[in-house]
């Protein structure tokens, strides 16, 4: 009997040495809360100076484009976190356009666009298409695209030409981290903490204030997932012509619905009627 | 010299250590769908949107899924008992009776809620729908129908429907 229960003793000792790990996900961002903590309810004027400059600065942008490497965790049931990522090439034309072509790290490519009055969005290598109405200008048709459609639009907030109220909703710390250089361009380092996230983001000093990069930790969510992008290549006056960010459905192409998730009817057909 | 309990306790712990690593291995291959390689994963949450703000990183579920709100100011209806000459037991057995229905009948209402929830969770993780990859690893012999302009792929006596779903393509059961 005392021999089963050694063994016993050992196996329990087994299980939780197995379980920590899964604890200690958690523990790191709970001591990083608690650390940030001491000052999370100050909001640095400096901070929020840099911030809404670049802000500004973006959002009386007529026209911009950029491209981003961006890359994210997603926590499985085991608790392992597993990086998936992508490269967006973007080109946004106030008030209501917008081109996004995307390359998926598992190689599936889409384009997403909106000309004015329809999005749509395509997948050439099955050759599929869907649709819906704008319901109204970039902001709208963003967040309409993002809850309603599910279309997966990173930083859709930068986009916005509400930008800065949006990144300083619900905010409870703002800190400048000082200058850094990431990859040859220095910039600003600001922390954001709202009810949510812990919001880094890497703003060039100078003329130009344009968002570098940007880590956002989800602080509040299981495991801390974080979501990381590279912004490069920002052009203020790309070239340009309205007809460039029109879609026409290429020969053979499918049109499919949008899935809309809904408990109660399932599928919802989003068309232009 | 091993003892023979020593020995048993070793087996236990190998038997132990190899049952983890299958727990492990088998929690990773639940859900998503990521082309190529043997592993799957899933891919959603909230990081994958790169939202700063909850509303958007956690779209609000669907209507019907949370649990109903009472109307404000809303009040059980009482009875007033002081003016009733009646026997003070029974009016206690009585009102432990009532409180007893009260918290079957919440219990009653947790379990569906419970249910919904489970039965929605299950719904938008598991069968409910297809990556291409899976769809592609099934190999197959589809026919295909169209009804009001809609392809459907009739597989092994499954309807599907391919959609576009979160920027990628998806193939939905719809019967």
């Amino acid at each position: 009997m005392k021999q089963f229960s050694q063994v016993l003793l050992v196996l329990l000792s087994l299980q939780l040495a197995h379980s920590m790990p899964a604890q200690s996900d958690t523990k790191p961002g709970a001591s990083e809360s608690s650390s940030a903590g001491s000052t999370a309810s100050k909001l640095d004027p400096k901070a929020l100076d840099i911030l809404k400059r670049m802000a500004d600065y973006l959002a009386a942008a007529p026209v911009f484009s950029y491209r981003s490497e961006s890359n994210y965790d997603v926590v499985q049931p085991s608790g392992s976190k597993i990086e998936f990522g992508a490269s967006r090439r973007t080109l946004v034309a106030r008030p209501r356009h917008l081109r996004s072509d995307i390359q998926r790290r598992d190689g599936l490519r889409g384009q997403i666009v909106f000309d004015g009055s329809t999005i749509w969005a395509y997948e050439p290598d099955e050759n599929v298409f869907a649709q819906a109405s704008q319901p109204g200008g970039l902001d709208e048709s963003l967040l309409f695209a993002v809850t309603e459609l599910h279309i997966k639009t990173p930083l859709i907030d930068m986009l916005s030409a509400e930008f800065y109220s949006r990144l300083t909703d619900k905010l409870i710390g703002a800190h400048d981290l000082g200058e850094k250089v990431v990859e040859g361009v220095v910039c600003d380092h600001l922390l954001m903490r709202n009810d949510y996230a812990d919001i880094q983001l890497w703003i060039s000093s100078g003329d130009e204030p344009l968002l570098q990069r940007v880590v956002i930790t989800y602080r509040e969510e299981e495991g801390q997932p974080q979501y990381r992008a590279r912004l490069l290549e920002w052009d203020l006056s790309p070239e340009y012509k309205k007809d460039s960010i029109r879609f026409e459905p290429p020969e053979g192409a499918e049109r499919i619905r949008f899935y809309v998730q809904d408990a109660d009817q399932g599928l919802h057909q989003e068309d232009e009627s | 010299m091993i003892g023979k309990s020593s020995k048993l306790a070793m087996a236990l712990l190998a038997l132990s250590l190899g049952s983890l690593l299958v727990v492990e291995f088998a929690e990773a291959r639940r859900g998503g769908g990521m082309r190529g390689g043997g592993m799957r994963a899933m891919r959603g949450g909230p990081a994958a949107s790169g939202s700063f703000n909850r509303s958007i990183a956690r779209p609000s579920r669907s209507p019907g899924f949370d649990r109903p709100a009472r109307q404000p100011g809303y009040s059980r209806p009482t009875r007033d008992l002081s003016s009733t000459t009646i026997d003070r037991d029974r009016v206690n057995e009585r009102v432990d009776n009532r409180q007893d229905y009260r918290e079957q009948r919440r219990d009653r209402v947790d379990d569906y809620y419970d249910d919904r929830r489970d039965w929605y969770e299950d719904r938008w993780r598991t069968g409910a729908y297809l990556s291409i990859a899976a769809w592609n690893r099934m190999s197959c012999p589809y026919t295909t129908t169209i009804v009001d302009n809609i392809t459907y792929y009739d597989c092994y006596g499954v309807r599907y429907e391919r959609v576009y779903r979160g920027t990628e393509i998806t193939y939905i059961i719809v019967n």
